[in-house]
C-alpha cells in the first residue's frame, strides 16, 4: 500500500512538473481579435527646428490660384498617362497597394508609376494652392450633381501612396514628406467638398496616407513628425459643407417646400410636388398606371388628415386657419415639418466630438425608423428617404481621427525614446515633454503597456463597431 | 431412371431440400398494417382539417386589413377631406404641371443610391474606369498639330 501511494505521488508529480513546462512564455493578447501592427522603430528626438517638417503647405509658401482645377486635371493626366503598352490595369494596381510593404514588386512598381510624373506634378502644385473651391452647380442642382470621375482619385492616392512608399523604401525622405503633403493636401481638399460621398472619398485618402506614415515611423533615422502632425487641422477633413448639403440637398428640386408656412398649395399643387418626389426616389410619368398610382396616394393621403391636422393645431397653428388649408397642404406641411424636426436632429449632432455624439446619433436614427413607420406604410414620410446614415458617416471621421491621433502617440514615443536612452515609457503619463492626445473614436486615454519589451498602444473596439475598427500597435524599439 | 410420378431423382433431391425450409415469422403484422393505414388516414384528414383552418384565419386576417373604412357621420374630417380633394385625373391634366426632368430626377436618384453604396460598403462602391483606352488618341506633335491647325 505504502509503496503504491508513493508511485501514484511520484506520477503526481511528473505530471505536474510536466504541466509547469507548457506555460506560455508570453503573454496572450489582451484582445486577439483586433487589428494589430507591429512597427519596429528608432528614437527620434523633436527636429531641431520643430515645425520643420509639415504635411502640409505653410500659407506664405502657397501659391494663388483653385486647386480644384488642378486635381480635375490631375485625373485626366493620369487617364491619358495610363494607355498604351504598360499600363497598368486596376487589379493590379489595388493588389501593390494592399499587399504587406516588404512584399512590394518595388520595379515593377517604379516602372509603372515612372508614367506619371506629370499627373504628380500638378497634385504638388495643387497642394500649394490657397484654396480649393469646387465650383459645382450645386445650390441649383442639389443632389443631381454628382463630382465627376471621383472614383479615379481613388485610383490617384493609390499611385501616391506607392510613390511615397517607394521614396520612404530608398531613404528619399525629403521627397516621401512631399508625395505625404500632395496626399493630404488632396484628402483634405476633396474631403471638405460639398457631398457625403466626396467627403468619404477625402476619408479614405486621409486613411491611406495615414498608413504610408506608419513605413516613415518606421523607417531608420526618419524624423520625428508629431508636430507635423499636430499642426493638421483637427478634424482634417471638415465636414461641415457636406452636411449642410445634404441637410438642404432636396429643396434645390422641390423648392416649394420652404414656403409652405407662406404661401398655401392647393391640392393639384401638392399633388405635382408628391410626384416629383416620388420622380426623385424611383418613379416616372412613364410608369404604366401613372394615373393609378396617383389615386393610391390620394386615398392614402386622406387616412393621414387627421392626425396631420391634430399635430398642426398642437403646434400652435390657429384651428380655422387649419381646417381652411386644402387638406392635401395640411399633410405635406405636416410631413415636411417632421422631416426638418428629425434632420436637424441629426445634423446637430455632426458639430459635436463624436464620443459624446455618439447616443445622440442613435437616437436620433432611431426616430427617424419610427417616423418612418408611422402612419403607416401607404404614405410614409417620402422626405425622409433623402436623409444620410448620419451615425456611421461620423464613426467613419472619428475612426480617421483615431488613426492619426495614435500616430501622434508613437511619435511622442520615440520622442520620449530619444530623450530617455532609448527607453520605452512605462507609461503614457511619463511622456511630459508634449501633450497627448485622448481616443476620438472611444474617448479617454489611449492603453498602453510594456509587454515582453513591447510598447502596446491600443485603442479598443469601439462599442459600435467590429474587429477591424479597434487598432493595436506593437512597438519594438531598434 | 424416373419415377412413375414423373420426377426425377434430382427433383426429388430438391424436393426435400425445399421440404426442410421452414415459414420465417413475419415482420409484418396484419393487424398492425390496419392500424397503421387507419391512422394515416386519419392523419391526412387531421392535415386537411389544419390547413383548411390555416386558409381561413389568413383570409379573415386579410380581409380585416383590408376592409373598407366604415361610413361616418359628414361631420367626421376624413368626409370633409373626402369633399375637398379631387381625384379626376382628367382634371389634373399635365398642362396644369411642369413636365419632370426625367434626366435630372435619374441623377437625383443615382446620388442617393450611390451614398448608400458607399456608407454601407466603402469608397470601393464608386465606379472607376479601367484607366485604359481602346483606341488611344495619337499624341500631339507639332508636325499634326500643324497639320490640323491646316485643315480649318
Amino acid at each position: 500500500m505504502t509503496r503504491n501511494v508513493c508511485r501514484l505521488l511520484a506520477v503526481a508529480a511528473i505530471a505536474i512538473a510536466l504541466c509547469g513546462e507548457q506555460a506560455p512564455a508570453a503573454d496572450p493578447p489582451r484582445t486577439p481579435t483586433i487589428r494589430t501592427i507591429q512597427l519596429q522603430v528608432d528614437p527620434a528626438p523633436e527636429p531641431r527646428f520643430a515645425l520643420q517638417y509639415l504635411l502640409e503647405t505653410p500659407y506664405m509658401e502657397q501659391r494663388s490660384g483653385n486647386a480644384a482645377l488642378l486635381y480635375q486635371t490631375a485625373v485626366g493626366l493620369m487617364l491619358e498617362a495610363n494607355q498604351g503598352d504598360g499600363a497598368t490595369d486596376r487589379d493590379t494596381l489595388n493588389h501593390w497597394y494592399n499587399s504587406p510593404p516588404e512584399t512590394l514588386p518595388v520595379e515593377d512598381v517604379r516602372t509603372a508609376i515612372s508614367r506619371f510624373g506629370l499627373t504628380f506634378r500638378n497634385l504638388e502644385t495643387a497642394a500649394k494652392c490657397e484654396r480649393c473651391t469646387w465650383e459645382y452647380p450645386i445650390r441649383e442642382e442639389g443632389f443631381a450633381y454628382m463630382m465627376p470621375q471621383l472614383g479615379e482619385y481613388r485610383t490617384l492616392s493609390r499611385l501616391l501612396c506607392l510613390k511615397a512608399r517607394l521614396e520612404i523604401r530608398d531613404g528619399a525622405l525629403d521627397q516621401a514628406l512631399t508625395t505625404l503633403r500632395s496626399g493630404v493636401s488632396m484628402a483634405r481638399d476633396l474631403g471638405g467638398g460639398p457631398s457625403i460621398i466626396q467627403h468619404l472619398v477625402g476619408v479614405a485618402i486621409a486613411a491611406g496616407m495615414a498608413r504610408e506614415i506608419e513605413g516613415w515611423v518606421q523607417t531608420a533615422n526618419a524624423p520625428n513628425l508629431y508636430w507635423a502632425l499636430i499642426a493638421l487641422p483637427d478634424p482634417l477633413i471638415n465636414i461641415r459643407t457636406s452636411i449642410q448639403m445634404e441637410s438642404a440637398g432636396l429643396y434645390a428640386k422641390l423648392p416649394e417646400l420652404l414656403k409652405l408656412e407662406d404661401k398655401v398649395l392647393s391640392n393639384e399643387q401638392v399633388l405635382d410636388l408628391w410626384q416629383r418626389a416620388a420622380a426623385l426616389l424611383g418613379a416616372d410619368q412613364k410608369e404604366p398606371g401613372w394615373w393609378l398610382s396617383k389615386t393610391m396616394m390620394i386615398a392614402g393621403a386622406m387616412k393621414l388628415y387627421p392626425r396631420a391636422k391634430a399635430r398642426l393645431i398642437e403646434q400652435g397653428h390657429p384651428a380655422e386657419t387649419v381646417e381652411a388649408w386644402p387638406p392635401l397642404h395640411v399633410i405635406l406641411l405636416d410631413q415636411h415639418q417632421q422631416f426638418r424636426a428629425v434632420s436637424d436632429s441629426i445634423f446637430k449632432w455632426t458639430y459635436v466630438p463624436y464620443t459624446q455624439a455618439r447616443n445622440g446619433l442613435k437616437q436620433a436614427d432611431q426616430e427617424m425608423s419610427q417616423l418612418y413607420q408611422q402612419d403607416g406604410a401607404a404614405m410614409a414620410n417620402p422626405f425622409l428617404i433623402f436623409l444620410p446614415a448620419t451615425q456611421r458617416i461620423c464613426f467613419l471621421d472619428a475612426r480617421l481621427a483615431r488613426d492619426i491621433a495614435m500616430l501622434r502617440c508613437i511619435e511622442a514615443i520615440r520622442m520620449y525614446a530619444a530623450d530617455h536612452d532609448g527607453k520605452l515609457p512605462r507609461s503614457l503619463a511619463e511622456i511630459t515633454a508634449v501633450p497627448l492626445p485622448t481616443d476620438p473614436l472611444n474617448g479617454g486615454a489611449f492603453h498602453y503597456e510594456l509587454a515582453g519589451g513591447k510598447a502596446i498602444l491600443e485603442s479598443a473596439i469601439p462599442p459600435d463597431g467590429g474587429p477591424k475598427d479597434g487598432l493595436r500597435y506593437e512597438i519594438t524599439l531598434r | 431412371m424416373q419415377n412413375t410420378d414423373g420426377l426425377t431423382p434430382m427433383d426429388r433431391e430438391l424436393e426435400a431440400a425445399l421440404g426442410g425450409l421452414r415459414i420465417a415469422p413475419g415482420a409484418i403484422s396484419r393487424d398492425r398494417v390496419l392500424f397503421d393505414a387507419g391512422r394515416a388516414s386519419a392523419r391526412r384528414r387531421s392535415r386537411l382539417w389544419q390547413g383548411s383552418a390555416a386558409v381561413l384565419a389568413i383570409a379573415l386576417l386579410v380581409s380585416i386589413a383590408l376592409r373598407p373604412a366604415p361610413t361616418e357621420p359628414e361631420h367626421s374630417t376624413e368626409a370633409v377631406a373626402r369633399q375637398h380633394i379631387s381625384i379626376d385625373p382628367v382634371a389634373q391634366s399635365a398642362a396644369h404641371m411642369e413636365p419632370f426632368d426625367l434626366e435630372q430626377a435619374q441623377a437625383f436618384r443615382q446620388y442617393i443610391r450611390m451614398r448608400r453604396a458607399v456608407v454601407d460598403r466603402g469608397v470601393e462602391a464608386i465606379p472607376t474606369s479601367d484607366g485604359i483606352r481602346d483606341n488611344p488618341a495619337p499624341p500631339l506633335t507639332r508636325e499634326n498639330i500643324d497639320e490640323l491647325l491646316s485643315s480649318t
